[in-house]
């Protein structure tokens, strides 16, 4: 059969076939001939005319590589790990760049050690033998690495950290503290940039901003979610509220770490106006509540007895302009507000009665000085400018 | 691929970064290279002459890794703060392109380089609010019809096409 081949002097199998040939054909020699090299013959001679098939892979590998691909299907997926059980990554050399990312490295009183207790949640540190078999579990931790005992930066520190005794073992305690924490940051910053809207919408964006939605958010993107300890750090199975957690542990943890009471409130209210309350730059505010229909007169009523007019000073709502009034499609009202004959918002709608509403939205937001041309926001405020203002 | 085919995105900044305080987005860098092949050649000259340390250094918030495999082409992989990961491929590179990869790769936001829908972008594009038939003071759309202002034609299109039809009818005729 191998005598039947158009052998080519090129290519490596026709070498080889050449070779084969030429061995079984030699007659016995004096000396030991080089033992031809085994070939595992593919499962169909591939045709070794020269210029027909070299150019592209032959027939087998495209074979092998269909199997390969099906093995790899029947395979499935690859199983979802936390991030720590790749070769990069070292726990101290995390921790110690999450601290100075979050701005937590130049603080009197951190360590190391102390962020490293923020970030775990109690099940493991009541169930090490547990969560140390399981695949889930933070693979350095359960290694032992050493953290720095001391922050190695020049940072010169004037007050030693704290020491490992007086820390808390984990940040069981922590997170209530820092969730009332966050809270009242986000209740006097609102009250002082909005000091006309009335407290219980103020309340609702409050509560809005310190949902584990919004929090997590904020800890995801602050990328503290493969830090932690203890829970699973899968991103599909770890739950919005661990997430939200961890990030109200830091903050209360950034007020308690440091022995001086006023440094630590600022440091723990500068965490949550950076990373939190920034949310409410270029967005339009009055979407962070919502006034019912049935509450809105009775609410401009209390505004305007806020703003010092009488309680029954009798509102004056006049049709400003119509269009189309019989058109289905292209009516237009347009709808004002008047008090003493002093003209305070207008609306317009499809109908006088949606025009009117309309009016009124636009007169509570005069009144809560919220509407779109109001100046931003100060995100420059400190804790003491918040405190002065309480005064 | 082109222009018309890439999705579009607005430019923004993770967690309103910067508004009140800028963090660096960049939180890990691993720099993979081979010990031996030459194409890996750059990158270990970058790690031997100190750019890397210095980057260390100059860097607290990132941690750096390097990470040596056999046989395979130099990557930079930068992980970032919201979570998306970029690469760079760093094949038979010289040490100071290295090195810029590096600096690079700390100013950035890790979003996806797309094309903007926009190179400006307000949330409040309209100082006057939605129009509307009252916006610049006048009502429109209340006149009676037909307005003697517009010219009269004569004849009328309907004039017209009758005249056309009548002609029309007595050739058939």
């Amino acid at each position: 059969m191998l005598s039947r081949l158009s052998l080519c002097r090129r290519h490596p199998l026709c070498q080889h076939f050449a070779a084969v040939v030429a061995a079984s054909r030699r007659p016995v020699a004096t000396f030991e001939a080089a033992p031809v090299a085994p070939l595992t013959p593919p499962r169909q001679t591939p045709n070794v005319m020269h210029g027909t098939r070299l150019a592209t892979d032959p027939r087998w590998r495209r074979r092998m590589r269909e199997d390969l691909y099906r093995r790899r299907m029947l395979a499935g997926p690859e199983p979802e790990r936390p991030r720590s059980v790749w070769s990069n990554w070292s726990r101290r050399a995390e921790l110690s760049a999450a601290a100075h990312r979050l701005g937590l490295a130049g603080l009197a009183g951190f360590s190391q050690q102390w962020l490293d207790r923020v970030l775990t949640f109690r099940e493991s540190a009541e169930a090490d033998g547990v969560t140390a078999d399981s695949p889930s579990a933070n693979q350095n931790v359960s290694k032992g690495y050493e953290l720095d005992d001391e922050s190695s930066d020049s940072v010169a520190m004037a007050t030693p950290p704290t020491p490992a005794e007086s820390m808390p073992r984990d940040n069981a305690e922590l997170v209530p503290t820092g969730r009332a924490l966050i809270a009242e940051h986000c209740d006097r910053f609102l009250a002082r940039e909005l000091p006309h809207v009335p407290e219980d919408l103020r309340e609702q964006a409050v509560s809005l901003l310190t949902s584990d939605q919004s929090l997590s958010f904020v800890a995801g993107h602050l990328g503290l979610a493969e830090l932690l300890s203890g829970v699973d750090t899968r991103p599909s199975m770890l739950p919005l509220s661990v997430e939200a957690d961890a990030f109200a542990a830091l903050v209360a943890s950034a007020k308690l770490c440091c022995p001086d009471v006023s440094e630590g409130d600022e440091a723990a209210w500068r965490l949550t106006r950076d990373f939190l309350l920034t949310r409410l730059h270029n967005s339009d505010i009055n979407e962070w509540w919502t006034i019912g229909a049935q509450r809105r007169l009775p609410l401009l009523s209390e505004s305007l007895a806020a703003a010092g007019f009488p309680a029954d000073e009798p509102l004056e709502f006049r049709l400003m302009g119509q269009s189309a009034p019989e058109s289905p499609v292209y009516s237009c009202f347009q709808v004002g507000l008047y008090i003493r004959r002093e003209f305070l918002s207008s609306g317009f709608g499809e109908t006088a009665a949606q025009a009117q509403d309309e009016c009124v939205s636009e007169a509570l937001k005069t009144l809560f000085d919220t509407a779109d041309s109001r100046a931003p926001m100060n995100f420059k405020l400190t804790y003491a400018d918040l405190a002065s203002a309480l005064e | 691929m082109s222009r018309q085919m890439l999705p579009r995105v607005f430019l923004s900044q993770p967690l309103q970064n910067g508004v009140s305080r800028y963090t660096c987005q960049l939180k890990r860098i691993t720099l993979k290279f081979c010990k031996f092949r030459p194409n890996s050649l750059g990158a270990r000259e970058f790690i031997e002459n100190g750019d890397f340390l210095e980057f260390a250094r100059a860097n607290p918030q990132v941690a750096c890794y390097l990470k040596p495999r056999r046989n395979r082409p130099p990557v930079l992989q930068a992980e970032f703060a919201n979570g998306s990961v970029q690469l760079a491929r760093i094949d038979s590179f010289p040490a100071e392109f290295v090195r810029r990869w590096f600096w690079l790769m700390r100013g950035r936001s890790g979003d996806d380089l797309l094309p903007l829908h926009e190179n400006l972008r307000s949330f409040h594009p309209s100082v006057q609010g939605v129009w509307t038939p009252f916006t610049f003071g006048r009502s429109v759309g209340l006149g009676d019809l037909p307005d003697s202002r517009h010219r009269p034609m004569s004849p009328s299109a309907t004039e017209l096409i009758q005249q056309l039809h009548r002609l029309q009818s007595a050739r058939m005729s």
